[in-house]
């Protein structure tokens, strides 16, 4: 359960000889699987088995500890023996107390032995630097006590203080007692108890940031002097306070304030408000982001690539790196996933709030073009914090550049992603080459926390920027993951598949299955991820807990051949150890890689688990606003919903936002237990598990290229999220296989690998290299080529770039792309010009074989589209403004039409791409199963008139807030009511959401095209392509009222200000319409924002609403005040 | 107030010189028996209640040095305090039917007997008198109370040959009539000290002695922690001609090596109440000294 980061803990103990690393971490480890099995009720009772192996883990914490005192001075040793005594403590204290509580009565220590237990290991776990490990053990102890549980007023206050401190609360005034004190021994106890606790409590108000006086070093030596003192006449004081001193000296150096201490010639003022305002919740820097403090914040170096594992804190190293940045402009923080964009806005915002200055804002959706203001940066004020996918990146850059002149630091989440076969990666390494071609004076930062080459990047940003970058690779993580695989245990196996095949043979030739049931088995890897070939590093674990399967016989050349078979083997699975792990008490995050329908069909096999629900509970409300939300929005009730109520949740991509958003926030409120999900969660969102099962080890479209990267990247950071930090100090992460596999022992692990070869991998084993290498090679060796010929990759990159003949942006761009560092070689021999002319030929040739006019490479450049589809759009626009007899448009709806109308004119080829392809960046997950009418895309055929209708009806339907039943009912050519259920694709109700989701956003892209062309034109070709004030307004909504289903300003305008719910949003228009007269962005935002103030507040609707939607503005009201 | 080391120094070899160790003969198989003789002479109770007085002596002033530290005055009170502990552990006389004096048998006599034991480890120390094992470097003072739970005497050892460190811990249990449930009672808290039930303790005791042990003895605690078994000895103390066997074979439950490592100690008193009147009055006598001083 050890990650090459507590690996080095164990390694570091070599001046203690006769400790034995492996040998520890096995032990530990044995101890952890023996509270597990235990928890499990596991049958097995290897108790007597364990005491002497305990036995040694008890002197090693006191070995450990005596080591420490005995040399305080030396750090690294301080850290790895604390870490060790820690953790070994703690387990020891886990499985002590499954016994019996450690709440002796007659015990007269000066403190209940749990908590003296308990506050030693914290202290230990701050010393390693494992501050949340500290928390967690911490507050375990002030759970178990009150005041009268201790020797004195003065013992309870020290506890207290020092359990404030590791808890990281804010502090409390210690208080002395009140009693007349008999005894010298009794007196001289308790003054130095409220003397400690005093010395605490200021040290915590220091970290706290609650003032600003410094504790003076003359304090802490006479506090040292005292403590020995206290170790000579007090042992029992003695040694907490001095290990509380070590702790204190430990977390000064990882303290927030640490921040204040950058001198940079810069005013100051708002790094220290803002150390003044976030150290009240963090006070304490993890490691990582200490190393980032002190190497680029404090050090030599201006840019970072860091690489952390999964849980490691990146998130907040990432805000100290924009609290650094604010005074100086202007940050761009990139994630990959709209999801996330949410949740580092809320993050930050919440991190910002003390600030009137600092605005975080996020743009949403795909990249689709519009000039709509307040869809992408534009002209960003310094103290703003943009975050945004980097195709929303893409976008701004090409709408306005010159924004990024004032960036002061760009954060690039996730940044693996550019290493990503396909489009997304290319845009990645794009948009990332054009920020630092416009923003030389900004810092950069990647975060990673699978990257396994972060040098390699570090290289490549110190070569484009000319300054110094870091490459922060850590291993270190708060948690400690077991790492097990599933399998069946063979004795049980062999006697019921014989018993069943037995039974088989008895019964007529038509029987071909005959079901029995048999234990499953985990096989367990000791030493952390599964790299060790020693046998003593697995141990098989058996579990109280029967597999579903069947002997399955066939006759082949008229002989019988009989099989064992799992029946559903990873979905029974996945229900039955996730049921059976929630029933131990664990929190479980069970992942789902195959299908996004599988988490609707596991969680139907459960049925129904204990909850926290209590419907009138503040977590409740929230959770079942948004499913009341959701129902609106389906038209009929959410399965989600009824799950939730249920005790599971359900995550995947086959479910609304708003269905999301409640299991999410059921889940990290612990109103449910358990939540099945699809690979796509394990990516950034912060649901804290305790154990983690990935079912299954292939994926959805498994053959693509790509997905096994993908899947592995998936799979490890499933495996990551088991032991959240703050919830949990150990972890299980559970893999059970596509077929099952019987497991005699630790002598399978090699066939275990054979299946799973990631057991034996890191977290961070994910080398990232560029996407664009060929392309450069090919436009370097002057053989790029058509552009029909390229590959989606080289399109991609041709899209995302400007075509003018010359272009100093094209060049700049170009050579601070990876690409160009990893193929350096090769650039040295050819100048980036010529480099860059190869690639405005490639567009160049396009052109004229086109017949379009030259501006048009700027419309594909500004849209993102290839130029073959965006030439095929224009005609389309040629066709479509002349068919209506000139532009008249001046309403959303009408440009909507128009928009229709260019599609339909689209050639069935481009058509066809455009609707199902992989080159607009929207990463299908798949090809949707087609519309009622009989055409379909794929075929590449055109539609018929008819069919058009209805794609029309649909989009209508959309676009005016109709329910997704009601869309279903057209779209499948359904009547009456509407199946809820979700366990299959083609079911109405996943399959009318994936439609929508994938129509909606293709058709904002091609709205994107025509919005491009329009403003374009003008620039290029003045009045040819005029259209009134009003109507270019609407033009420029038009993309993201196709892709948001809100097809009136009024509407698009609660959505994008109010409520990001579609169809709540259409009630909110109805009832509190947007007036006509406003249109501009500004005002629309302010006048929405004015009137969700006023109707918070209690304004009435302008309208009459019915049951129902009183409710959802009940709902939508709780979710927009979180009461 | 001193602890007058000169004071105390003549009376730990005073009561050396009154004291004897005699070992079992036969011995035990399963153990080391050893009876301390000698120790009701008046010779021995003077001198025993000189250097308890001085063990309170001591941690009075440790004490007031605490309360000096952290702004809490109390020099000028010194003397009274030494007389409010002694007092305190022994009683201001010898009439059991006083209400402020300790309770003789569960209290006052326990105390002294623990105190014996402390004593004798400095004897060890000082004079190698061989009735703990060998090769005392430091050892836990006695307590300044009656009630005192967990683990009563802690020493650590060097072996002047092989430089091995080891840890002794005793528990002491003083019984007029019942010197077997004594014994009984203290090797079994003496086992459960063994299987790991007081690391706590081990662990306040030895990161306490480590800022005064030389680097090269601190060097090997945390492998004697390890891999070195801990001397383990109840001792206890009876009346004389009460039925006690201390030489006979015991069982030690799931302790191994046994035999080199567990030492029972016996201190066969007689007359009983005697012998702790006496080394109470020693005690209260000794206080004057300490106090003039």
């Amino acid at each position: 359960m050890f990650t090459a980061g507590s690996r080095a803990y164990f390694d570091a103990l070599a001046d203690l000889p006769s400790l034995n690393p492996a040998d520890i971490r096995r032990l530990l480890t044995i101890a952890y699987t023996d509270l597990l099995s235990r928890k499990f009720e596991t049958s097995v009772d290897r108790s007597v088995e364990l005491q002497s192996q305990y036995q040694y883990l008890r002197r090693l914490v006191t070995a450990l500890e005596t080591s420490i005192l005995s040399n305080p001075d030396d750090a690294p040793h301080t850290e790895a023996a604390a870490f060790v005594a820690a953790e070994s403590a703690y387990l020891l204290l886990g499985i002590r107390e499954l016994h019996a509580p450690l709440t002796d009565p007659t015990h007269q220590g000066w403190a209940p032995p749990g908590v003296l237990l308990r506050l030693e290991t914290a202290l230990l776990y701050a010393m390693a630097a494992h501050d949340s490990n500290a928390r967690i053990v911490a507050r375990e102890a002030v759970n178990l006590t009150s005041a009268s549980d201790y020797e004195s007023v003065e013992a309870a206050s020290f506890a207290r203080a020092v359990l404030e401190l590791l808890s990281l609360d804010e502090p409390s005034t210690p208080n002395a007692g009140s009693m007349p004190v008999e005894s010298l021994e009794l007196r001289a106890r308790r003054e130095a108890f409220l003397w400690f606790a005093r010395l605490v409590s200021d040290r915590n108000r220091w970290l706290h940031a609650l003032d600003g006086v410094e504790t003076h070093s003359s304090v802490l030596d006479h506090a040292g002097e005292l403590s020995g003192r206290l170790s000579d006449r007090h042992p029992d004081i003695g040694l907490f306070t001095r290990l509380t001193l070590l702790a204190i000296e430990s977390m000064v150096t990882r303290a927030l304030r640490q921040l204040l201490e950058t001198d940079d010639g810069q005013d100051r003022d708002f790094i220290r408000s803002y150390v003044n305002s976030r150290a009240i919740e963090r006070p304490l820097l993890w490691p990582p982001a200490k190393s980032f403090l002190q190497r680029c914040l404090m050090g030599p170096e201006v840019n970072a690539v860091v690489a952390v594992p999964t849980g490691s804190g990146k998130g907040f190293l990432a805000e100290l790196a924009v609290a650094h940045a604010l005074d100086d402009g202007w940050v761009a923080y990139l994630v990959p996933t709209n999801a996330l964009a949410t949740q580092v806005r809320q993050d930050l915002r919440d991190a910002f709030s003390f600030s009137r200055d600092v605005r975080v804002q996020a743009f949403f959706g795909g990249s689709e073009y519009t000039e709509l203001e307040g869809e992408a940066a534009d002209e960003v004020q310094p103290r703003t914090i943009v975050v945004m996918t980097p195709e929303k990146c893409s976008l701004a850059l090409r709408r306005s550049p010159r924004a990024f002149e004032n960036l002061s630091l760009l954060v690039f989440d996730e940044c693996h992603l550019i290493g990503e076969q396909g489009a997304r990666g290319v845009a990645g390494e794009l948009v990332v080459s054009q920020v630092l071609a416009h923003a030389s004076n900004a810092r950069v930062l990647f975060l990673s926390a699978l990257l396994a080459n972060p040098e390699d990047l570090a290289a490549w940003l110190e070569r484009v920027t000319g300054r110094a970058t870091g490459a922060i690779a850590s291993d270190w993580r708060p948690t400690r993951t077991l790492r097990g695989f599933v399998g069946l245990e063979p004795v049980s196996l062999e006697a019921n598949a014989g018993e069943a095949t037995e039974t088989l043979i008895s019964r007529p030739a038509s029987r071909k299955n005959e079901r029995f049931e048999s234990y499953y088995r985990v096989l367990l890897g000791l030493q952390g991820v599964w790299d060790t070939p020693s046998e003593a590093d697995y141990l098989a674990l058996d579990l109280p807990l029967e597999a579903e399967l069947r002997v399955h016989r066939e006759l082949r050349g008229g002989e019988w051949y009989y099989e064992v078979q799992g029946e559903s083997w990873v979905n029974a699975t996945a229900a039955r150890l996730s049921q059976f792990a929630v029933q131990a008490q664990e929190r479980v995050l069970t992942f789902l890689s195959r299908s996004k329908h599988d988490p609707f069909v596991v969680a139907e096999r459960i049925g129904s688990l204990p909850t926290g629900f209590e419907d009138e509970a503040r977590d409740a409300r929230i959770t079942m606003a948004h499913i009341d939300c959701a129902e609106y929005e389906l038209g009929t009730e959410s399965e989600v919903g009824n799950l939730l109520r249920n005790g599971i949740g359900v995550h995947s991509s086959a479910v609304l936002d708003a269905e999301k958003n409640a299991g999410e926030f059921a889940f990290q409120s612990g109103l449910v237990h358990l939540m099945f999900a699809t690979g796509t969660l394990a990516q950034g969102l912060n649901l804290p598990a305790t154990v983690a099962i990935t079912a299954g080890t292939s994926l959805a479209g498994g053959r693509a290229p790509g997905s096994q990267e993908r899947l592995k990247a998936q799979i490890l950071n499933a495996l990551g999220r088991a032991g959240r930090a703050e919830f949990s100090n150990h972890g299980l992460a559970l893999v059970v296989s596509d077929k099952p596999l019987r497991i005699s022992g630790p002598q399978d692990r090699d066939l275990v690998l054979r299946r799973a070869d990631f057991m034996a991998d890191e977290d961070t084993s994910v080398r990232v290299n560029s996407r664009l290498v060929s392309f450069l090679q090919l436009a370097a060796s002057g053989n790029l080529g058509a552009l029909p010929a390229l590959s989606i990759e080289e399109m991609a990159a041709v899209s995302y770039l400007p075509l003018q003949e010359i272009s100093e942006e094209r060049d700049k761009i170009l050579a601070r792309t990876y690409a160009a560092y990893q193929i350096r070689d090769v650039m040295e021999q050819h100048p980036i010009d010529e480099i860059s002319r190869s690639v405005a030929e490639a567009g160049r040739s396009y052109v004229e074989g086109a017949d379009a006019p030259d501006w048009t490479r700027e419309v594909g450049y500004r849209a993102g589209l290839p130029l073959p589809i965006t030439f095929s759009i224009f005609d389309s626009v040629l066709q479509a403004r002349s068919k209506v007899g000139g532009i008249r448009a001046v309403s959303i709806s009408n440009w909507i039409e128009f928009t229709l109308q260019v599609m339909e004119d689209l050639p069935a080829q481009i058509a066809s791409r455009i609707l199902w392809s992989d080159n607009m960046m929207t990463r299908a997950a798949g090809v949707p199963s087609g519309f009622a009418f009989s055409g379909s895309f794929e075929e590449e055929r055109a539609l018929s008139e008819d069919q058009w209708h209805e794609v029309r009806d649909i989009v209508e339907q959309h676009v005016a807030g109709e329910s997704i039943s009601e869309i279903a009912r057209t779209a499948l050519g359904l009547a009456g009511d509407i199946d809820n259920r979700r366990t299959s694709g083609a079911q109405p109700i996943p399959r009318t959401i994936n439609l929508l989701r994938q129509m909606s956003g293709r058709l904002a892209l091609i709205a994107g095209a025509v919005a491009a062309i329009f403003a374009v034109g003008q620039e290029a070709e003045g009045s040819n392509w005029d259209v009134s004030d009003d109507a270019f307004e609407a033009l420029q909504a038009c993309p993201i009222a196709l892709r948001t289903g809100c097809g009136t300003f009024s509407s698009l305008g609660w959505f994008r200000f109010g409520i990001r719910y579609r169809r709540p949003s259409h009630l909110l228009a109805r009832a509190f319409p947007v007036p006509d007269t406003l249109r501009e962005d500004d005002a629309v935002a302010e006048w929405v924002r004015d009137q969700r103030r006023a109707w918070l507040d209690g304004a009435p609707s302008q309208v009459s609403l019915d049951e129902e939607e009183v409710r959802v503005l009940e709902a939508a009201r709780i979710l927009l005040t979180r009461r | 107030m001193s602890s007058r080391p000169n004071q105390v120094d003549v009376s730990v070899s005073n009561l050396a010189a009154a004291l004897r160790v005699i070992d079992s003969n036969p011995s035990p198989t399963s153990h080391r028996s050893v009876v301390v003789a000698g120790l009701c002479s008046e010779q021995s109770t003077t001198s025993l209640g000189v250097v308890l007085v001085g063990f309170l002596a001591q941690a009075v002033t440790l004490d007031l040095e605490i309360l000096e530290s952290v702004g809490v005055a109390q020099r000028p009170q010194a003397a009274s305090w030494l007389r409010r502990t002694v007092y305190r552990v022994v009683g201001e006389d010898n009439d059991p039917a006083n209400p402020d004096n300790p309770d003789w048998v569960t209290e006052r006599n326990p105390w002294i007997a623990e105190g014996l034991v402390h004593a004798l480890a400095l004897l060890e120390k000082q004079h190698g008198l061989g009735a703990l094992p060998p090769g005392i470097i430091v050892h836990t003072p006695p307590p300044v109370s009656v009630k005192n739970p967990g683990i009563d005497m802690l020493s650590l050892h060097v072996d002047r040959v092989s430089e091995v460190v080891r840890l002794c811990v005793v528990e002491t249990k003083a019984s007029e009539d019942d010197g077997e449930t004594s014994a009984g009672r203290a090797i079994r808290f003496l086992t459960s000290v063994d299987s790991g039930d007081h690391e706590l303790e081990l662990r306040m005791f030895l990161t306490g002695i480590s800022r005064h042990l030389d680097r090269d003895v601190l060097a090997k605690v945390p492998e004697m922690v390890l891999n070195e078994p801990i001397y383990l000895s109840p001792a206890v103390a009876h009346w004389r001609h009460s039925s006690f066997d201390w030489s006979r074979d015991r069982r030690f439950e799931q302790m191994s090596n046994s035999s080199g490592r567990v030492r029972l100690l016996a201190f066969p008193i007689c007359p009983w109440t005697v012998f702790f009147d006496a080394v109470a009055e020693a005690m209260r006598t000794a206080i004057g000294n300490f106090e003039s001083s």
